[in-house]
């Protein structure tokens, strides 16, 4: 029950988001210098774009919203049919409506930013438990210096890195495009780097944080080896908090593709959003920026249900749980509710 | 931290000196952080002397000489697709990066801090506010935010600023909001409270000096950030506006040449990635001096 | 109740550094000897800071890795005789839960939150010895019904934030005393619950004493240790003051610090002022070369009091180090 209560504030609380979110983006772009018909037009001379038919289309489109009208009353017109979950047609690709180019281009998007997730969680957990349990020593300040060095080179830096090693110099991989397995090579890397520094980090400053809790003493003190107070104290408890660090990862690394595939020419969702920009593409760049925007509202709901589920305390919070907290009355109360209150 | 009693109206005054000799000699024992800070310094020093040492104008053309390689013809690191000298771009382009980076995290900071203080010290609307932005900030990155609001603005350096600021005072008013409510039922300020001091003077000479920490690590964190914002707004095609140059639209030129010219892209991008290696040093060795994690 | 020549537990001469972040050397343990016979009772009493259970920590290993620890300290049961200072950790392991429990000052930090405690009531049960995991969990009960706990079957289930904070305490207890320890170290084991509490804990304490169970009690409020203990060990700055059989040391306390302890106690019956100790402990990096009570001290005696003190006997069962002892 209070886990249906829950699923439904967050729900309104999304949804209202996602509005305020539209608004203030078909608000700003509407105060933006130069139109989509502007800029073809200007592009059409140079590149020999059939200008007749974009500006046929753009008046076509100028009908459809009214660009004469209001800017609200622009709103209003493009979020009726979105309500429904129609975001139009694109200005630039005109044979396809937003939605599905979105649908093209977002599993690419998707899979690179998983790959990447899985990766550096894959080198961070591993590195930072080892750091931390050798703490001091030549391998925790090692591993530590080039894992915080990778925390300087978030996405599109570590990709110009990686470019300028593998393609520049030694000439072993491509430096963009996209028909192949070895064209995902380097976007993946590029995502990753950053993410294991941190993650390292956090994983490491985690680990020697619980291993100061009174609770892993206590399990020495009943003469746990170090192996096993590791594994049944430690490694659970500060692996926990890791879930609240993916998520923004994650969402960080959704919005990282916009610029690896602008550098590397991936065709996905965050390449079809710089497009939109650059061509003033609104019913694309609209779309776009909503997906982004719920996937990383999914992403924040995803990381707190599952800290719900795997922490015992906010399992019982939200009624997941079958056994109730005592209930204590009076002095203990009070006690209690201090206790919650601290962060 | 000693609180003494002193005679007049508000009393109470953390003892602060020693503890940020302490900080200093705490970060000073930081090899690396101390030898990034030199360097960082060693920056802004070439930044700000960039019409003095640069050897050429960096914005005129010389088509006599286009891409040419580092040491020849009189130019240092070789010269750009328009014949342009990549050393002076260099200097200036250093120059407006740092220039950006600096003035949009002091804005933001301006912002955040009277947003942060009044939402954190008096509550109320302002904070309802505040934790609603907040709500709606979740939804929207803060790169798709500043990538439309450039769009909106224009690729003025200081359209580019503002993008940049209005995208990042968030986080940092969240911040120091937390500070505040966190600091305002201390002790030592209910005890200035109740000696009768007014809320500005709550604020200037109790919050605020005791929140400089947590205010420093986030600036220290911040200002790298920024100048990544800057080059990933040149990246996707919304950096300063041509000729003028920046460390980010370099790299972004440069790119186009990675296979025939790499040096072009090569010595914006070194500098770039020592100053954020420089900028994460600091900025670890600022946070550990001033919360001492290791026992 | 001596009733072996030597003591189950032998401690001489135990000091304690830290290597601090600065990289100064603070010794938080300059000079602890204690004795606990099979079966004794012991309070380790002093203020905040010094050294009480630093040294207890010391004596099980669970020293974080910046601690060195010097002097000696031995378990003795039968014929057998183990050095614990810098004993090997796999048979400190045999030692630690299963010879020695350990109770700490608060069940809420002492207790892994994430699990239940069935989990942490039974665990050692199975790394000591080959018990299955059915009569790991009925001798758990058992001890959770031993120190008081209604129902403990179903409790047993629960997580430790879903116990109030008296009922975590004594869980914690029965954590400790599961596996049947023969001595229990117990550290402020009532300084964070409330009175009622605090009793229902000493008594469960008394009643294990007299089961057999030796127990060093350590504590800042001398009423607690006179509840439970027939000695008491006085430390200051890391240094053993006095120690004596308890109901002697708050009669005729002999140091001046005891006395000042004595002093500074609350005791409703009695309704003349109290008498802080004034001052502040000594800094432990930077120790007075003499006596460390010397700066707080009433009796200052100057030159005499800035020589290093030994401890002096006194008597047949005390010690003390203070130079004046010599004259009692």
């Amino acid at each position: 029950m209070q886990l249906m209560m829950f699923l439904l504030r967050r729900l309104i609380r999304l949804v209202l988001s996602l509005l305020v979110v539209s608004a203030l983006t078909f608000g700003l772009l509407s105060l933006a210098p130069g139109s989509f018909a502007g800029i073809q037009a200007a592009g059409a001379g140079s590149t020999g774009l059939a200008s007749g038919r974009s500006v046929d289309l753009t008046s076509q489109v100028q009908q459809r919203f009214g660009e004469d009208l209001p800017v609200w009353q622009q709103y209003k017109n493009w979020l009726g049919p979105a309500l429904h979950g129609d975001f139009g047609y694109s200005y630039k690709y005109p044979e396809s409506t937003v939605g599905e180019l979105i649908v093209a281009k977002l599993p690419t998007s998707l899979a690179l930013a998983l790959i990447a997730v899985v990766l550096a969680l894959m080198i961070a957990i591993p590195m930072g438990i080892l750091a931390a349990a050798r703490r001091n020593s030549p391998w925790d300040h090692g591993s530590m210096f080039v894992l915080t060095a990778a925390t300087a080179f978030p996405t599109y830096l570590a990709g110009i890195l990686l470019v300028l090693i593998f393609s520049s110099w030694l000439h072993w991989l491509p430096t963009g495009g996209w028909s192949g397995p070895r064209y995902a090579i380097l976007p993946i890397i590029a995502l990753t780097i950053a993410p294991a520094g941190v993650m390292a980090r956090y994983v490491r400053s985690s680990v020697l944080e619980v291993l100061r809790e009174e609770y892993v003493v206590a399990a020495f003190a009943k003469g746990g080896s170090r192996r096993i107070v590791m594994r049944r104290h430690v490694l659970r408890n500060a692996l926990m908090p890791l879930v609240t660090v993916v998520g923004p990862l994650l969402t960080g690394l959704v919005v990282g593709t916009i610029f690896i595939e602008t550098i590397f020419g991936v065709p996905g969702i965050g390449g079809l959003f710089t497009e939109a920009a650059q061509v003033r593409d609104m019913p694309l760049l609209m779309g776009t920026t909503l997906v982004f925007a719920l996937m990383l509202m999914l992403v924040n709901l995803l990381v707190d249900l599952s800290y719900a589920v795997i922490d015992p305390r906010t399992r019982t919070g939200l009624g997941l749980s079958t056994e109730p907290a005592e209930r204590t009355s009076g002095p203990a109360a009070v006690e209690a509710m201090m206790e919650e209150v601290k962060p | 931290m000693t609180a003494r009693t002193d005679d007049g109206g508000a009393a109470l005054v953390i003892d602060r000196t020693s503890e940020w000799g302490r900080r200093w000699r705490r970060f000073r024992s930081n090899r690396l952080a101390l030898v990034s800070l030199g360097f960082l310094v060693l920056l802004a020093l070439l930044a700000l002397f960039a019409g003095v040492i640069a050897p050429y104008d960096p914005n005129t053309p010389d088509y006599s000489k286009s891409l040419t390689d580092p040491l020849t013809g009189g130019n240092l690191l070789g010269t750009d697709v328009l014949g342009r000298d990549t050393f002076s771009r260099l200097l200036y382009g250093l120059r407006t990066a740092l220039f950006i980076a600096l003035t949009a995290e002091l804005l933001a900071l301006a912002c955040a801090l009277v947003v942060g203080v009044a939402a954190g010290y008096f509550g109320g609307k302002i904070d309802q506010l505040l934790m609603a932005a907040t709500d709606v900030m979740y939804a929207f990155p803060t790169y798709l935010f500043a990538v439309i609001l450039a769009t909106v603005l224009g690729r003025s350096t200081w359209s580019i600023i503002l993008a940049i600021a209005v995208g990042s005072w968030l986080t940092q008013a969240r911040l120091i909001r937390a500070q505040m409510i966190k600091l305002k039922t201390f002790e030592y300020v209910e005890a200035g409270r109740s000696m009768g001091a007014g809320s500005m003077t709550l604020i200037v000479r109790y919050l605020l000096p005791n929140s400089l920490g947590p205010i420093l690590v986030t600036t220290s964190f911040g200002i790298p950030a920024a100048m990544l914002a800057e080059s990933g707004l040149a990246i996707l095609g919304l950096g300063v506006a041509p000729p003028n140059a920046s460390l980010g639209t370099m790299i972004t030129d440069g790119y186009t040449y990675v296979l025939v010219q790499p040096n072009l892209i090569f010595w914006p991008f070194f500098v770039f990635a020592c100053a954020m290696l420089a900028f994460t040093w600091v900025g670890d060795g600022v946070r550990d001096a001033f919360d001492p994690k290791d026992e | 109740m001596q009733t072996q020549d030597r003591p189950l537990l032998d401690v001489r001469g135990l000091g304690v550094d830290f290597r601090t972040r600065d990289h100064e050397r603070l010794t938080a343990v300059k000079d602890v000897s204690i004795s606990v016979a099979a079966g004794g009772s012991l309070a380790i009493v002093g203020e905040s800071g010094s050294g009480k259970s630093v040294s207890m920590r010391a004596l099980l290993g669970l020293l974080p890795q910046n601690a060195t620890v010097h002097g000696s300290a031995t378990w003795n049961e039968g014929t057998s005789s183990t050095e614990l200072v810098g004993l090997p950790a796999r048979q400190f392991q045999a030692i630690r839960g299963r010879k020695i429990g350990m109770v700490f000052q608060n069940a809420m930090q002492a207790l892994n939150p994430t699990i239940p405690l069935k989990r942490q009531l039974t665990e050692h049960l199975r790394w000591h010895s080959a018990c299955t995991r059915a009569e790991a969990e009925k001798r758990a009960i058992r001890a959770l019904g031993d120190v008081g706990i209604p129902e403990p079957e179903r409790r047993i289930r629960m997580y430790p934030f879903q116990l109030s904070g008296g009922m975590r305490q004594r869980a914690m207890i029965a954590m400790a005393l599961v596996a049947e320890p023969r001595l229990l170290i117990a550290d402020e084991p009532t300084t964070a619950v409330d009175v009622t509490v605090q009793k229902q804990i000493l008594d469960l304490l008394v009643d294990l004493r007299d089961r057999g169970t030796a127990v060093v009690m350590v504590t800042h409020d001398l009423g607690v240790a006179r509840y439970l203990c027939e000695d008491v060990v006085v430390l200051y700055s890391g240094q053993v003051m006095e120690s004596a059989r308890l109901g002697e040391a708050l009669d005729r306390p002999v140091h001046p610090y005891t006395k000042g302890l004595l002093g500074s106690a609350l005791d409703l019956g009695d309704p003349s002022p109290l008498r802080p100790i004034g001052g502040n402990p000594p800094d432990l990096v930077d120790r007075p070369p003499g006596c460390a009570f010397q700066p707080r001290c009433v009796d200052d005696d100057g030159a005499r009091c800035a020589e290093p003190q030994e401890l002096i006997t006194v008597g047949a069962t005390r010690e003390v180090r203070c130079w004046r002892s010599i004259d009692e």
